[in-house]
């Protein structure tokens, strides 16, 4: 079903998500390959951002498991769970900077309560992170103080400041101009690349989508569950699913069968 | 919903009205159950739409199939030819007949069809039936039970943290702490010392107008320093902070909520109640029994501008009198009133903030709300003191 092989770094079993007892999305399963980058897909508000807030330890579930390897996340105690959270980093939908603190001290954080490096080597690792992410010589600013793209690349570094075998992306290009947004892509496939990092991307960008997704599961908000998963580009090849195909072709497609040639490319 | 009374409103004017109309509306009487409607002239929304009359007359004669909605010469044209003609095909759907919109202009023809298909999207959200009032009171108590555990397991979070205070272990940073010293200690003076200077006058003043009667005016001095040290200064003092400090935490800390800055360290394994609600607390719990103090003498110095300028004393005297009416349990009691009251008011505030919803209306809600607990805490709080210190005779 999936594009890329591997050991799966987390896998979601029959988990339900919701708010007060209602559920958003119901009954998911799937798991995530080492070495890929997995997308979240779905119309706006179908539970994307729920859903990722179950897996990094953020919403408690209704029903169903979170497994990192062989560990399921919520029956963890919270040591457990807190001891699991460092294998991972979060990218939130608007960058959740710190505000308070200047970039580099955002990225610096973590790695000052868990790490044993001296505040220099820090601050060396911090500056190093952001080089990475194209923010060399930001690093004294305030996250009010620079650019929504910048704010998310900063996040991004933070979220790699542990150097995490696993990286979840909220919406990392969204309200981004495509040439910013084609970098943030370009940054994740790099650090895949480079780092061996496994993704998590939520995102309801289709050129994003098709860009740096490799497997995926795509979330339906009317019905509140998963209508398809597997490659979004293998989807958009071979899906019957009418809402999945509306979706990838950006609502060209009405009828049935294959989608309209001119979008497959 | 709307279009048969603003058919209604719209359409009455006078004679003069009547003719401008026909200059920019003419409808056909009905050939072969079809009926013309020329639409002419300016249709823009600076003048009042035309009667829907004639249309309806024509429908009302019966018989009619087909609407032919025409451009007989249409001059400049904006959205208010759009609502009129979606009045008539409504109207026209009432009495099962069909418009022809085709020989419109094409703007006119592809505004139609977009708002057309826009309609007929679902809405993706319907408004819940408001429940019936059994099923209301059990949410509510459910509401309440949940805010109850919800308080307790916050209670439980900042317990640990002062915990790991207690042992070293505290993650917080230093700066965060004295940033929140600063802004609740000197950034307040202003306000404290002028409300505190203001009830300490208008004690001495009231006391004064009261004792004078009974020739006892140098008791003035007592009751304004017994009610100052013991009580007053901490809780107005208390009050401001609410007001002052634990609103400002609330948008604080509800801001950082709305930026998901709270769930990035929950992430990381920090615990807000350690990183953020440890050090403001600390903060408001080390500053108040300061500005309590503070607060003291300012307000015996109001008391002291009555007894002199009012009463006639001299400073010395009124200063005697006062060291002789207080001790030390007074002064005692006061300040651990305003250490509790600190505490209080940061913890309100630090709640509110924390269980803030995702929105800026949100963040307003959670600020009024730290107020309003803040207040009412060190109301509260005020009691159990002054009851504890009477069973325990202080
Ligand atoms: N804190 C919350 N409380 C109640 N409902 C929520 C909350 N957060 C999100 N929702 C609801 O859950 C649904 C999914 O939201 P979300 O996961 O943010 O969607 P998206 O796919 O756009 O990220 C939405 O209908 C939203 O209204
Ligand atoms: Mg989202």
């Amino acid at each position: 079903m999936s594009a890329a092989t591997g050991v799966p770094v987390v896998t979601v079993e029959g988990l339900t998500l919701g708010y007060g007892g209602a559920p958003v999305q119901r009954d998911l399963s799937f798991s995530v390959p080492r070495g890929s980058v997995f997308v979240v897909m779905g119309g706006s508000g179908c539970g994307k951002s729920t859903l990722l807030r179950g897996m990094v330890g953020l919403l408690p579930p209704l029903a169903g498991r979170v497994l990192y390897g062989e560990t399921s996340f919520w029956d963890a105690g919270p040591d457990g769970r807190e001891a699991l959270s460092r294998a991972f980093g979060v990218l939130f939908q608007g960058g959740a900077l710190w505000s308070s603190l200047t970039l580099a001290e955002n990225v610096a954080l973590p790695m000052r309560e868990y790490t044993a490096l001296s505040p220099g080597e820090v601050q060396d690792l911090a500056a190093y992170k952001l080089a990475l992410v194209g923010l060399a010589g930001a690093e004294d600013r305030y996250p009010a103080e620079v650019s929504g793209g910048m704010r998310k690349r900063a996040g991004l570094a933070r979220a790699i400041a542990l150097d995490p075998r696993l990286v979840y992306l909220d919406e990392p290009s969204a309200g981004l101009d495509p040439v910013t947004a084609r970098h943030i892509d370009d940054l994740v496939l790099g650090l895949r690349e480079a780092l061996d990092i496994t993704f998590v991307v939520v995102t309801h960008e289709l050129a994003s989508i098709l860009a740096i997704g490799n497997d995926g599961i795509f979330l339906d908000g009317g019905t509140g569950t998963a209508i398809a998963s597997g490659s979004p580009k293998e989807l958009l090849e071979s899906s019957r699913d009418p809402r999945v195909l509306r979706f990838l072709t950006r609502g060209e497609w009405r009828g049935e069968g294959s989608p309209p040639k001119e979008e497959r490319s | 919903m709307h279009r048969t009374d603003r058919k209604r409103t719209v359409g009455a004017p006078g004679a003069s009205g009547e003719a401008l109309d026909a200059e920019r509306l003419r409808c056909g009487p009905p050939e072969n159950g079809e009926v013309r409607v020329e639409l002419r002239g300016p249709w823009t929304l600076d003048r009042p739409l035309p009667s829907l009359g004639p249309v309806e007359a024509a429908l009302a004669r019966g018989g009619v199939e087909r609407l032919r909605v025409t451009d007989g010469g249409l001059g400049e044209w904006d959205s208010s030819v759009l609502v009129y003609i979606e009045d008539i095909e409504a109207m026209a759907a009432e009495r099962g007949a069909l418009v022809d919109t085709g020989a419109l202009p094409r703007g006119i023809r592809t505004l139609l069809e977009l708002a057309r298909s826009a309609r007929g999207r679902p809405i993706e959200r319907v408004e819940q039936p408001r429940p019936p009032l059994l099923v209301r009171v059990g949410d509510r108590a459910v509401w309440a039970w949940r805010g109850a555990v919800d308080g307790l397991e916050f209670g439980g979070e900042v317990a640990a943290a002062v915990w790991r205070f207690v042992r070293g272990r505290a993650r917080y940073r230093r700066s965060d702490l004295l940033l929140a010293i600063q802004q609740c200690g000197a950034g307040a003076l202003p306000i404290v010392s002028l409300l505190n200077f203001l009830v300490g006058l208008i004690l001495g003043f009231v006391a004064a107008t009261q004792l004078r009667e009974w020739g006892a005016e140098i008791f003035v001095a007592n009751l304004v320093g017994i009610g100052m040290v013991r009580a007053l200064a901490a809780v107005v003092t208390g009050v401001t902070m609410a007001g002052r400090t634990g609103a400002s935490f609330a948008a604080q800390l509800g801001t950082m909520q709305v930026n998901e800055e709270i769930d990035a360290l929950r992430t990381f394994g920090i615990p807000p109640a350690e990183f953020l609600v440890l050090p403001r607390m600390m903060a408001l719990g080390l500053m108040m029994p300061l500005l309590a103090l503070y607060a003291v003498v300012v307000g015996l110095l109001g008391g002291a501008v009555v007894g002199i300028s009012l009463l006639h004393f001299t400073l010395a005297e009124y200063a005697h009198q006062t060291y002789r009416a207080l001790d030390l349990t007074d002064l005692g009691v006061g300040i651990f009133s305003a250490a509790v009251f600190g505490v209080l008011v940061a913890l309100a505030g630090c709640y509110k903030g924390l269980r803030c919803g995702r929105s800026a209306a949100a963040v307003g809600e959670a600020t009024t709300s730290a107020v309003v607990i803040g207040i009412v805490s060190i109301v509260v709080a005020m009691a159990f003191i002054t009851w504890g210190c009477n069973i325990l005779g202080i």
